[in-house]
């Protein structure tokens, strides 16, 4: 190793730089576990929604009018494969493990379309077995299932609990699982699938270019409700915005934070290797060099502490979903890419706040030579 | 390389109604080789004289050129990369990095650290009796055994110049009269400048320069020159 290599500094003087080491994990530990709960309850709004619509479109009325005839032929002519859908059911409360939960959807659809469905979505019936028309039965995520402490033959709905929004009283006939979440009965009431579909559809769109999907939509009257990405992006743009912003500006207070004490904490430091950097100088090191070495010592440590600070939070993680999110149907999302990039903005920016304008003014106003 | 100092002077407390001379009007000429020796009583401004010198200290008006260089107005990165390149250096208090090993501290100058740079800190660590202290940090080892490591440090890059610091005044007559063996070696490749109060260890001194109150008070020069 290089006499001057930071490591070697580093390593003859961890207990020196332990401080700046473990005030950058703690640092990083709370950055990123914020993001991951923000992660998690950004997974939680996209299974429940977007996921759905990026397979999914769906489109419908809830008064007395139908869809047009030319949208239903437009889809029949493209062999869509769509399914026809009456979204009359309230949807049911769902948490994943973020900050609050989300509704997700209840399809009330035809007995024989289930199947097509959960295929479609790659979801498995893990226990019990499919809604049957008009038997007041409903398939519903093992997640949520776990999360209410339901069985299959419990019944649900606002007659069994006012904690309900779905009205009436359902019978669980199974659980899903899968990439998304969503509730399933098959209520038809008597209707023809041909009656049911001019009312409500479900129709693909990931065969379909964004722009023929967009022209679909157009096609429509304002008074048919449209389920697509862009309605729930409107929906929920807001929210997540907030929540991402919140990410930043906690990051940017916790960088300030860890400057200043940091800075404190390296004036100190500095002072203690005055003589070190004074003999560098002299035997012919120059102010650039040594301040790039203290730089890169520095940028080191914080590294450390922030790779050290993700596995802390990730083990930390883990150990909550092991033993308390996961046995009741939750679970805080271990990896977040946005989170990672985030929380890596803090060794880069403590390292030069915290250390290069104190020891700039230093040099500049100190003669370094013996 | 040859050393020329016109009419060099360094004042201290300039700002204030009495400025402390440490150096007045020193003109020296030398010519770049063997053993030069700086000699005073304490505060007499010996150590400015030799840090003015080495690019060290600037000095309040006068000129030192180095070669064809005038160090003087030189910027202080190309005058650190001029210390590093060809100046030597031993302190007075070993100046030591506590971090590094023995071979770390003599490997500084340079930091490079491949075999071939480790063998000729190994060769130099030998000629200087302290090999098997190579692993060893700087509080493991004697006074004499640390300046030994400072000369081996000042000796790595083959310097033009060697300067030292009352390089002997922790150390006992015998490892001072060592010390100086060692730094008298290296006066046929190189000036080797050393600032002391004690004359006896210069006895072999090509040129001996006297100091008092910050003036040049006799500069001594040997008629022959040791080879």
């Amino acid at each position: 190793m290089k006499p001057l290599n930071p490591l070697l500094y580093i390593k003859n003087n961890f207990k020196s730089v332990m401080s700046i080491f473990f005030s950058m994990t703690l640092g990083v530990f709370l950055i990123y576990i914020f993001s991951l709960f923000s992660a998690t309850t950004t997974k939680m709004v996209s299974v429940a929604s977007f996921d759905l619509m990026d397979k999914y479109n769906i489109a419908y009325v809830d008064n007395n009018t139908i869809l047009p005839d030319q949208f239903l032929r437009v889809l029949e002519n493209n062999q869509n494969n769509s399914l026809a859908v009456q979204m009359n059911l309230s949807g049911l409360a769902y948490y994943r493990g973020g900050m609050g939960g989300t509704t997700m959807l209840t399809f009330n659809m035809f007995e024989e379309d289930t199947e097509n469905l959960l295929d479609s979505f790659d979801m498995e019936l893990v226990k019990g077995t499919l809604p049957q028309n008009d038997k007041n039965e409903i398939l519903v995520p093992l997640e949520y299932a776990l999360q209410n402490n339901l069985s299959v033959g419990d019944y649900i709905g606002t007659e069994v609990s006012d904690e309900y929004a779905l009205q009436g009283k359902y019978i669980i006939s199974g659980f899903i699982q899968g990439d998304v979440v969503f509730a399933l009965s098959c209520q038809p009431g008597g209707q023809t699938k041909e009656d049911v579909l001019k009312r409500g559809i479900m129709y693909r769109v990931d065969n379909l270019s964004a722009v023929e999907q967009k022209a679909l939509i157009d096609s429509l009257p304002d008074s048919v409700i449209i389920l697509s990405h862009d309605y729930y992006e409107e929906e929920y743009s807001t929210i997540l915005t907030s929540m991402q912003a919140l990410t930043y500006i906690f990051t940017i207070a916790m960088i300030v934070i860890l400057c200043i004490a940091l800075g404190n904490l390296n004036i100190v430091l500095y002072s203690n290797r005055r003589d070190e950097l004074k003999i560098l100088h002299s035997i012919g090191f120059t102010k650039g060099r040594l301040l790039k070495k203290l730089w890169i010592e520095n940028l080191f440590v914080c590294i450390g502490g922030y790779i050290a600070g993700i596995i802390f939070t990730m083990l930390v993680v883990w150990l909550i979903n092991t033993y308390s999110l996961i046995p009741h149907g939750k679970i805080l999302e271990l990896i977040s890419a946005q989170g990672l990039i985030t929380a890596f903005t803090m060794p880069i920016f403590v390292s030069i706040f915290s250390l290069l304008p104190n020891i700039i003014s230093k040099f500049k106003n100190e003669n370094l030579c013996i | 390389m040859n050393y020329q100092l016109n009419d060099v002077n360094l004042f201290y407390d300039m700002d204030k109604e009495e400025r402390t001379a440490a150096l007045q009007d020193i003109t020296l000429s030398l010519d770049g080789k063997g053993l030069v020796g700086i000699l005073g009583p304490s505060g007499s401004g010996k150590s400015s004289l030799l840090y003015i010198m080495a690019g060290l200290k600037q000095p309040t008006s006068g000129q030192v050129i180095y070669g064809n260089r005038e160090i003087t107005n030189m910027d202080s990165s190309i005058l650190a990369t001029l210390r590093r390149k060809e100046f030597g250096f031993v302190f007075q208090q070993h100046f030591l990095i506590n971090y590094m090993t023995v071979l770390e501290n003599t490997l500084s100058p340079l930091n490079i650290n491949n075999k071939s740079t480790r063998r000729k800190a190994m060769q130099l660590l030998e000629r200087l009796g302290i090999e098997k202290y190579v692993n060893k940090y700087p509080h493991q080892l004697s006074g004499g055994q640390r300046q030994r490591v400072a000369i081996a440090r000042a000796l790595m890059n083959n310097p033009k110049v060697i300067f030292g610091d009352e390089p002997t005044a922790a150390l006992d007559h015998a490892s001072a009269v060592e010390v100086m063996e060692l730094l008298s070696e290296y006066t046929t490749e190189a000036m080797v400048v050393i600032v002391t109060h004690d004359e006896s260890i210069l006895e072999k001194a090509d040129t001996k320069i006297y100091i008092r109150d910050g003036r040049v008070e006799e500069v001594h020069k040997s008629k022959q020159r040791r080879i």
